[in-house]
Parts: C-alpha cells; structure tokens; sequence
C-alpha cells in the first residue's frame, strides 16, 4: 500500500482540518480501494481530534500516534 | 495610487464632465461593498460548516480575502459532508438489518423478552411475552413494567428492575412468581458511556412445568425415603468412595448409630474385620457392573457386636459411571 505524507507542521485550526478534507475528498478512491494510506504530521494538538473525527464520520478508520515533537495522523480504510 | 488617481480624474473630467466621475465613484463604491457581503456570507457559511465539524471559526484577520476564495472551504466541506450522508445511509442499512435480525430472533425464542427504558417504561417486546402474561398489545409502550405484568403502580417485592436499577448489575432471580406461575427471570443493564443504567433488558423464562415436576419428583423421593425408612429390613445406599448416602431406621438401630453419626461412615466401617476382604471384592465388582446374587457378610456394629446378615445389593448408574449402591439386609443370626 501506498503512503502519502502530508507535512502541516506550523498550520493552525481551522486551516489544518480544511487541508485535510482537501487530501482526504481527493483521494477517497484510492483509500477506499485500500491502495493508499494518507499520514499527516501536524504540530497542532487539536487536529489529533478533529481531523480523526471528521475522518471517521466519512467512514475512514484512523490511528494517531506521537512522533517526535509531533503527531502523525494516519487515515486509512475502515476494515484494514 | 493618487499619483496615477489625480491624472484619471483630470481626464475623465475633460472627456465626461463632474458627474460621469461621481457615477463611477458611486459604482465602484457599490461593487466593493457587495464584494465585502460575499466575502462575510463565505466567512458566515465556512464557520457554520466548521462548527459542525467540531473545529474553531475562521480568525478575523485570516485568511486573506482572494485565499478565503480560492481555499474554497465551502467546496471542501460540501464534498466531506457528501462522503458523512453516505457513510451514514450505509450504517443506518447496518442498523435497519441488524434491528431486523434483532426482531427475528425476538420472535423466535421461547423466553419473554422485552426492554425497559430507565422510567420502567416498556420500549420493546416479543410476542411470547404478550402470551406468557397474558398482556393486550395495545399501548403497551405507554405503560411501565408494574402496570403491563404486575398490574401494580409501585415496583412488586424482589423486583428484579428494581435491582438491576439500585445496583448497576446484573440480576438472576431463580424462581419468581406471578399469578401461581414460576419464572426464571435475567435482568440485564444497557449502559452509556457514563456508566449510567438507560435501559434494561428483562427476560422470563416459564419454569412452572418444571418447579411441579421438580415438587412432583420430591413428593415421590420422600415417600419412598418414608418405605425404605420403616422397612423391615436393614437398607443401605452407598456412595462410591464408600460414604453413607442413606441408611434406614433398623439399619440405624442394628449397627447402634445415630443419624449424624452416618455422614462420617464408610463402607468398610461396619464391616466385621474378617469379612471385609470379601466385602471389599464385592464392592469392586459391583462398581465394574458385574452382577451380584445373595449376599452373605457379617456386618460390626459400632458396640464391635457382629451382625451376620444376608441381602442383595445392586447398583446405579448416571451417565455410565457408578452412581451408589443400593443394599437390603436381614439379620441372619443374632
């Protein structure tokens, strides 16, 4: 499966989740066909919230994890 | 901007006259405030749609207004809405067919089920309920427990809900009564994720049948204890391991024990010392299912006086493995 990393380092709510949605509405296909995982690292504490949430009300599955002095937010098929 | 204003308007003055300028000036006044309105209702509806994905308004100051435009947040978030209202049709198909697999097996078992909301008020029901209590179907969702089963406006002494209620927990109520029937009754808490009680599921299962069955049976088991006891002749019912199960009132009398006496009795207690080996054999083959005719042993009282008897001892079984012996004696020489 592919990885796509999106670095949002230094990006703020609401900015964060709007990018976010724009990489997730693009590449919902790929995901869905499990062919494509999307990893976004945010320095931001509240997207490990609300990008997760939002995520997983489109029907994704997510997993977030500290990583260094930031968070990786990774969604994926639900079902993976 | 004024250095490049100045010569515009001198020029528009000469080509046009004052009133062209104050035209133009009204217009691109006009055309900058209906820009601002639709930058403020983007602003308005963006923040709306933010707020429903749980996340903070856009900053006054940010962004600016051509990237507002050209982010197209409106556009982003109509598209994830999409993706939600599908996510949410393909759980609620989910939900429809496991409530209808949920009714199904409702329907379907022969215990009465239904569930009550945290008020006692009743939400859901089977069919075999409605049989088992005799209850109408008709606005039984606007009636609580007391009312529909009990026929009572306060909870009925031992009511499971109740307990299920006070205590958080689970309740197994082993024999329940209503109306001369018997039920065996599982109450079982729902909780929120607060740990709250918001509903519970009562099931009832009729065990009347069995409990006149079981009291049938017992009736039966003492009148024959009731034989055996007053039998004349000495009777014996022993265990595997050799312990005592049951022995008779002559059999007490013979052997010189009392009833409390018997529980720490084995077999090869009241058999005198020459003829245990003998007895010992016996008691083996018996165990291996052979079958024994007459019985000749000398039995030890608990005075140490032999008691020559003779009897027959036969044995049963309960699931192919020994369950007691069963032995009637008369004394033969006293």
């Amino acid at each position: 499966m592919e990885l796509k990393y999106i670095d949002m380092r230094g990006q703020v709510c609401p900015a964060t989740l709007i990018s976010a949605l724009r990489e997730i509405n693009s590449h919902k296909d790929a995901i869905k066909a499990e062919t494509l995982k999307l990893v976004f690292i945010t320095s931001n504490r509240d997207s490990t919230v609300t990008i997760p949430k939002s995520a997983e009300n489109m029907g994704y599955a997510t997993k977030v994890s500290e990583e260094d002095a930031s968070y990786r937010i990774e969604i994926f098929a639900a079902g993976l | 901007m004024n250095r490049v204003y100045k010569p515009m308007r001198s020029i528009i003055h000469k080509l046009f006259g004052e009133s062209e300028i104050e035209r133009l000036t009204a217009e691109n006044r006009s055309l900058r405030e209906a820009n601002f309105r639709q930058i403020e209702y983007i602003r308005k509806k963006t923040n709306q749609m933010l707020l429903l994905f749980g996340t903070l308004p856009i900053r006054p100051e940010e962004p600016a207004v051509e990237s507002l435009i050209d982010s197209d947040p409106i556009g982003v978030m109509t598209e994830s809405f999409i993706q939600i209202l599908e996510h949410e049709k393909h759980l609620n198909e989910r939900v429809r067919a496991a409530h209808d697999e949920t009714q199904a097996i409702l329907a379907s078992v022969g215990v009465g089920i239904m569930v009550l909301d945290s008020n006692m008020k009743i939400q859901i029901y089977n069919q075999r309920l409605l049989e088992m209590f005799s209850v109408a179907e008709e606005g039984l969702t606007e009636k609580t427990c007391c009312q529909a089963i009990c026929q009572t406006d306060s909870y009925p002494a031992n009511c499971a809900f109740e307990r299920v209620m006070n205590t958080r927990r689970p309740v197994h109520q082993v024999d329940w009564v209503m109306n001369k029937r018997h039920f065996e009754v599982s109450a079982v808490p729902v909780k929120n994720r607060f740990g709250d009680v918001t509903q519970v599921v009562m099931a009832y299962m009729d065990i009347t049948n069995r409990v006149k069955t079981e009291l049938h049976l017992r009736e039966k088991e003492q009148m024959y204890l009731d034989v055996f006891e007053n039998a004349g002749e000495m009777v014996q019912c022993v265990a595997p391991d050799g312990s005592f199960i049951f022995v008779n009132r002559l059999w007490r009398e013979n052997l010189g024990y009392s009833s409390d006496e018997i529980s720490g009795l084995k077999i090869w207690n009241i058999i005198a010392p020459e003829s245990r080996s003998v007895c010992m054999e016996h008691f083996g083959s018996l165990m291996k299912g052979e079958r024994l005719s007459e019985v000749e042993t000398v039995f030890f009282s608990k005075e140490c006086k032999e008691l020559p008897v003779k009897g027959h001892v036969t044995i049963s079984y309960s699931d192919g493995k020994p369950l007691a012996t069963f032995g009637m004696f008369h004394v033969t020489n006293t």
